[in-house]
């Protein structure tokens, strides 16, 4: 049909548009569409080109004398969507809907300009094109469920990227204003599968839908981007996942993980098994902003990195900004990952289960007051040490690891125009690991959220948020130094963000974030009555961060829309604090110490402050194809410090002060995105340069725990990175999957005026997270309805190391000496994972739903080295290599729902 | 290879998984290779002949350090007094005068080496004094392992407000008695080699063998409320070592260190061992306080001290730490009885002395006649049971007390 749309189209072009003057008679009696074409058609010499599939069964009946053909015909399809056209040969073309033009740009000066709408056969069609427009119809319609026929209320049903959305009344009954031309609606229930539909409005219409229960929907999609967004959008450099389309990608040890799939992703890396973070386009680990609804997760994983923090089903979907960051957001210079809690079922008590063979995990969804309010409750626990405790490595099996998270979410409306949304979080690890120290992590996260409606045009969400952070080491040695170490970082915020949606051309979002920061960078307090270890309190740390943002997507036209946000940025060290001011022109020292300041309570020391500009524009090449630029800034006084060469849960976060300066970090990007076959296909290129100042680096050695003075072993200096990110992706069909490709750099300078200010003789050198090259391919294949096989390869180029350049004899042993820092690399890092899935039956009328995985991860075995480090034994030097998961690791795990 | 091996039982399949977080020897090739000049020395408060010694970087697959030669040294006293070094062996300067460092006093290493380059320390002082209050051993289980260990630990005090961090060296001794001695030896120089009294009447009785520590000790008392070491382990020794077999001493040198000597030696050793196996100090060029005069950019390898040192001595037995368990000799001891002369004119007695067989008795022969007995079998030892020079000297150290 697609085809027959076109030629037609095509064939218009060279046609006149002028009516024909043949008069006719003729009779209807009772006849359908279809029977009377073919009665004018046997009387007249015009003949019909259409599809059947347009012509309803209602039947026409009438009588015409010496009547113009036009006339009969609005008769006949006055009351449907049919439009026709009338050729000077007599040929009369019929279409479903479409005004038939002389080209697909021609223009009607009478009516407002509209585009043409090229349809394609997913469309659905409202209406019929009509000479006269208006520029909103309204769209009705009743939604019910499949199974029962049942009429659903609460249903939503929006068009995302006009921002216009309404619900469905007790009766299931929707209506909704939308303007003319294509739009995409989506449907969403809780418990309900989602439905969309791409429309073409030509007037008022009608549209029903019957939604599927979830626990009838078997995922064949694995990330489901919407249809043709990625083009459309404005913004480039976004990923959304859900999180239940995550569950086919095979996992380690059973473990769902949507940070692990993020990172199969063009731009996102990991420094490898059991590192923490994300190096997102060359940035570092601190640079990425995790919110879990809203809330700043300070570290989003667990067991050392080797797990997410983040419980697989109590989570919606993971939105990722790596290029261009909302102006409502602030504080990191790389990216956002934004965590979005389901909302609890406020109908139904629902539940999900999972056995794997290191954690067992539990979320259930309970209706508090029917319709209006439910909770969400999540748990994860490992079940015990015991695999540490059957190592036969005497070191590792006196050690212990164990993790727990815990979820709460409750969800409230009052009325159509006001939600509020409570979120509680908490996460702890505690591992010991061949020591005598016990360390524990943990965070803790509290958010309220409410929503409120002031009117069609106007709304706004009110954020007040809490984040807590700590660890702490116990140690308990047999000596007189046995010490409690503990660090904690806290932080206030309160977020105003109202959006203006002023016309179609110019949706407004503006508001302002305020943010305390409280930080006890470390204190060390002596463990038991032998102990002499001296009582240590490192003074803390107070900072205001406060942020006044406002952004405009502007549709300048069909073709060419900007998106513009400016953030005003401001931070400010409180007291109290003992303020350190060195000598300039020295290196920071006991000894250029010049005077130290005492600092009240709350009393502003040192204030940062600049612009945050966030420019992105996108122009439609056609209605598949378009291209993508954007520019941005960005400003972060938080950092984390760590002199590892990866991120570990030990690492302390501080502020900036007057002598430790905020990151800043600038990006171009330019890319273009292309989706052919029916949008079953997504390309994308997307190139991008980023320049960073003031990175954080240390000075070699640097003691960074418990530092008073941390500021002399700090080194800051500018940083580069750049890179292209090639992404194809297949949506649907029983083979899916994507594969991407990244070439990418990231260098930072260390030069200074004095010699320990200095690494590499002050030349650009790569950073410990550089990765030229990385490949990613996840493909699902769908053996049956109940069955699918998945599969996951990851190539990345070793990372940068510092070998040894040679050794020398010291005090009677053996030392190295090193080259220049990152001038070697250890060796590349592929993996391939498989997994099959396995759906229980489909009865309706079963308790619980299950679904089975089986994975094998690393299949190759490949022995990837994690780290290369070279010891002293016996005096002499030896090289080794460590690697996290070295053999092919298969894991069962069981989930159900009910 | 070293695995670290896990194993997991999934409770619900019967399915035996296994996880590797594995550490394995890694070949390290095409290493670039930097020729930088390594110093290694201190001046302390002893009055002595003090030592400085110098070589040069070398390969990583190579064992042979290389001495840096024809040097001139010399620690320069308060800008104006010179002492000079003198090379004594390949890349080993030692001063040509003894003498004590002071207190209060400034010194400044100089080097020039012998292709023209030379080198300055930064200027350094004495530090402050501590004592070495008691060396204590006990028998304790070993960290994380079943086995016992024997532990010297060593307590140590200062009133000085700078005595805060502490370098230790250790200088063991051992005493060694031959299990199987004897009195005679043998005449090899006829066959059948005959049997006559030693010359030297104690030879390879009892030996004294000497090892000095290698590895980096220190410890600091910075963040502690007084500066009292406590029971700092500076050696362990498995109670199987057959140097704890009779008696053992040790000389524990305690020196005491400025801040930055003990960050330049702390890193150092940080620098040489992994901490944990999933985080990796972020490694690179240390630089000490000595400088090239002329390139500010070379990389100069070594740290000048002057320190003050105190010492102190401990003897023990074996019966004094283990009663019930018995130190391995290092050669398995087995007396064998061998004649003369084999079947078809062979010569048993004179391959096992080829084979490193020396003479332990006649057997119980009942004889009291030298001659007489030198007609019967000998009765042979290894080498190392029966003379104890194998493992030491036989000289006893003038310190000893037994």
């Amino acid at each position: 049909m697609k085809r027959a749309l076109l030629s037609l189209i095509f064939l218009v072009t060279f046609l006149k548009l002028s009516s024909q003057n043949t008069k006719i008679d003729i009779e209807f009696n009772n006849l359908s569409k279809l029977e009377a074409i073919e009665l004018i058609e046997k009387k007249t010499n015009y003949r019909f080109f259409f599809i059947k599939d347009w012509l309803d069964t209602e039947k026409i009946n009438g009588t015409f004398n010496n009547k113009d053909i036009t006339e009969i015909l609005d008769h006949i399809f006055g009351t449907t969507n049919i439009n026709f056209h009338i050729t000077k040969n007599n040929q009369v073309i019929l279409t479903n809907g479409s005004l038939i033009r002389k080209t697909v740009f021609e223009e009607d000066q009478k009516n407002n300009y509209h585009a043409p709408i090229i349809t394609d056969e997913d469309s659905y069609v409202v209406g019929k094109e009509k000479q006269e427009r208006q520029d909103f119809y309204k769209l009705s319609g009743r939604i019910k469920s499949k199974k029962n026929n049942q009429p659903l209320e609460g249903v939503t049903i929006f068009e995302r990227e006009k921002n216009i959305f309404t619900t469905t009344t007790k009766n299931g009954f929707y209506s909704l204003e939308l303007p003319y031309g294509k739009n995409y609606i989506e449907v969403s229930a809780s418990g309900f599968s989602r439905d969309s539909r791409a429309l073409v409005v030509h007037s008022d219409g009608n549209l029903n839908f019957s939604l599927k229960e979830k626990n009838e929907e078997l995922d064949e999609v694995v990330i489901d981007a919407k249809r043709n967004f990625n083009v459309k959008q404005t913004v480039a450099g976004i990923t959304q996942i859900k999180a239940k389309d995550i569950k086919t990608i095979p996992q380690v040890l059973g473990e769902r993980d949507i940070l692990k799939a993020v990172v199969t992703l063009p731009g996102i890396k990991s420094a490898g098994e059991g590192s923490e973070g994300v190096n997102v386009r060359g940035g570092k680990v601190d640079q990425n902003l995790f919110l879990l609804d809203e809330g700043v997760m300070y570290n989003p994983t667990h067991f050392l990195g080797l797990f997410s923090a983040i419980n697989p089903f109590t989570t919606e979907d993971l939105n990722v900004y790596k290029g261009n960051t909302p102006a409502e957001y602030g504080g990191r210079i790389s990216s956002v990952f934004d965590i979005n809690t389901k909302d609890a079922s406020t109908e139904k008590f629902k539940g999900e289960a999972s056995i794997g063979p290191v954690t067992g995990n539990l979320s259930l969804e309970v209706p508090i007051i029917k319709d209006k309010s439910g909770l969400l409750v999540g748990a994860r626990s490992t079940y015990s040490d015991w695999i540490l405790n059957i190592l036969d490595d005497k070191k590792l099996a006196n050690s212990s690891a164990s993790f727990q998270d815990a979820i709460l979410k409750y969800n409230h409306e009052f009325d159509k125009n006001n939600t509020l949304k409570i979120t509680g979080y908490y996460s702890n690890d505690e591992f010991q690991i061949a020591s005598d120290s016990l360390n524990s992590y943990n965070n803790t996260i509290v958010t309220a959220n409410w929503f409120h409606k002031f009117n069609d045009k106007n709304k706004g969400n009110l954020i007040l948020s809490n984040s807590n952070y700590e660890f702490g080491i116990d140690f308990e040695g047999n000596q007189n130094r046995n010490f409690d170490l503990n660090y904690n970082i806290n932080e206030t915020g309160l977020k105003l963000k109202l959006q203006y949606l002023h016309s179609k051309k110019h949706q407004f979002v503006y508001g302002l974030e305020s943010k305390l920061y409280n930080v006890s960078p470390g204190s060390i307090n002596p463990k038991g009555q032998n102990s002499v270890v001296t009582p240590l309190n490192i003074p803390k740390e107070k900072g205001i961060e406060n942020g006044i943002f406002i952004s405009d997507a502007f549709k300048v036209n069909d073709k060419l829309a900007i998106d513009l946000g400016l953030r005003f940025s401001q931070y400010v060290s409180l007291g109290p604090t003992s303020q350190r001011i060195y000598q300039d022109n020295l290196p920071r020292n006991q000894s250029s110490l010049l005077n130290t300041v005492e600092r009240d309570n709350f009393e502003i020391f040192n204030t940062y402050q600049g612009l945050s500009y966030r420019l992105s524009a996108r122009y439609l090449l056609n209605d598949d194809l378009s291209v993508k630029a954007g520019v941005n800034k960005l400003f972060q006084y938080i950092h984390r410090l760590s002199n590892n060469t990866t991120a570990s849960p030990l690492d302390t976060w501080r502020l900036s002060d007057h002598n430790i300066k905020p990151q800043e970090g600038t990006q171009f990007s330019l890319g273009v995105f292309q989706n052919f076959d029916n949008s079953n296909y997504e390309l994308s290129v997307e190139g991008y340069y980023k320049k960073y100042e003031n990175l954080l680096d240390f000075k070699t050695g640097a003691n960074l725990l418990l530092n008073e003075t941390i500021e002399t072993e700090v080194l800051q200096g500018p940083g580069k990175s750049y890179g292209v990110e090639f992404l194809i992706r297949k949506k649907a069909g029983r083979l899916n999957g994507w594969l991407g490709y990244t070439y990418a750099r990231s260098l930072i300078q260390l030069d200074g005026n004095f010699n320990e200010e200095i690494v590499n003789n002050g030349k650009f050198f790569p950073t410990n997270y550089d990765k030229p090259h990385s490949l990613d391919i996840i493909m699902n294949y769908k053996l049956t309805e109940r069955y699918s096989i998945s599969s996951n390869f990851s190539y990345q180029t070793g990372r940068p190391i510092t070998y040894p350049t040679g050794k020398f004899i010291f005090q009677g042993s053996e030392f190295l000496n090193y080259s220049n820092r990152n001038a070697f690399r250890i060796p590349d890092y592929y993996r391939l994972d498989i997994g099959i899935n396995i759906e229980g039956n489909h009865k309706i009328k079963k308790f619980a739903h299950s679904f089975w995985n089986i994975s094998v991860y690393n299949v190759l075995g490949r022995n990837n080295p994690y780290s290369i480090f070279f010891e002293t034994v016996n005096g002499n030097v030896t090289g080794f290599k460590s690697s996290i998961f070295s053999t092919p690791i298969p894991t069962i795990t069981y989930n159900f729902r009910f | 290879m070293k695995n670290y091996k896990i194993q997991i039982v999934s409770v619900f399949s019967f399915m035996l998984i296994s996880i590797i977080g594995c550490i394995e020897p890694f070949e390290t090739t095409n290493l670039t290779f930097e020729d930088v000049l390594v110093i290694e020395g201190r001046l302390t408060n002893e009055n002595k002949f003090h030592t400085i010694k110098l070589s040069r970087t070398f390969q990583i697959d190579s064992t042979d350090p290389s001495p840096e030669r024809n040097a001139k040294v010399s620690v320069i006293e308060d800008g104006t007094i010179v002492h000079n070094f003198t090379e004594q062996e390949a890349g080993v300067y030692t001063t040509d005068n003894s003498f004590s460092a002071k207190a209060n006093t400034i010194y400044q290493l100089k080097i020039e080496t012998q292709n023209g380059k030379t080198y300055s320390s930064t200027d350094q002082n004495l530090t402050e004094t501590a004592e070495v209050e008691a060396i204590n051993f006990k028998v304790t289980k070993k960290q994380f392992e079943d086995e016992d260990e024997v532990e010297i630990t060593v307590n140590s005090f200062s009133n000085n407000a700078d005595a805060k961090y502490f370098f230790y060296e250790y200088e063991e001794t051992y005493q060694i008695v031959s299990r199987f001695w004897s009195s005679f030896t043998l005449d090899t120089s006829v066959y059948p080699p005959l049997a006559v009294k030693r010359a030297d009447p104690e030879f390879g009785r009892v030996c004294y063998g000497t090892n000095v520590s290698s590895e980096i000790l220190q410890a600091e008392t910075s963040n502690l409320s007084e500066n009292r070491v406590v029971d700092f382990k500076i050696r362990s020794i498995p109670p199987t070592d057959f140097i704890l077999r009779d008696r053992y001493s040790i000389l524990v040198k305690q020196y005491v260190q400025t801040l930055n000597a003990y960050s330049y030696f702390e890193i150092l050793d940080k620098f040489s061992t992994s901490e944990n196996v999933f985080a990796q100090s972020q490694v690179s060029f240390i630089q000490g306080n000595i400088f090239s005069d002329t390139d500010p950019e070379e990389k100069v390898i070594g740290f000048f001290e002057v320190n003050s040192v105190a010492t102190k001595r401990l003897f023990f037995n074996k019966e004094d730490v283990l009663q019930n368990q018995f130190s391995d000799f290092p050669e398995t001891c087995e007396p064998r009885v061998i004649p003369k002369f084999g079947n078809f004119g062979s010569r048993p007695l004179e391959e096992a002395i080829q084979e490193g067989y020396i003479f332990y008795n006649f057997g119980d022969s009942g004889l009291t006649d030298v001659d007489d007995m030198n007609d019967l079998p000998f009765v042979m030892v290894k080498r190392p049971c029966g003379d104890c020079t194998v493992f030491g000297s036989n000289v006893k150290p003038d310190f000893w007390i037994d």
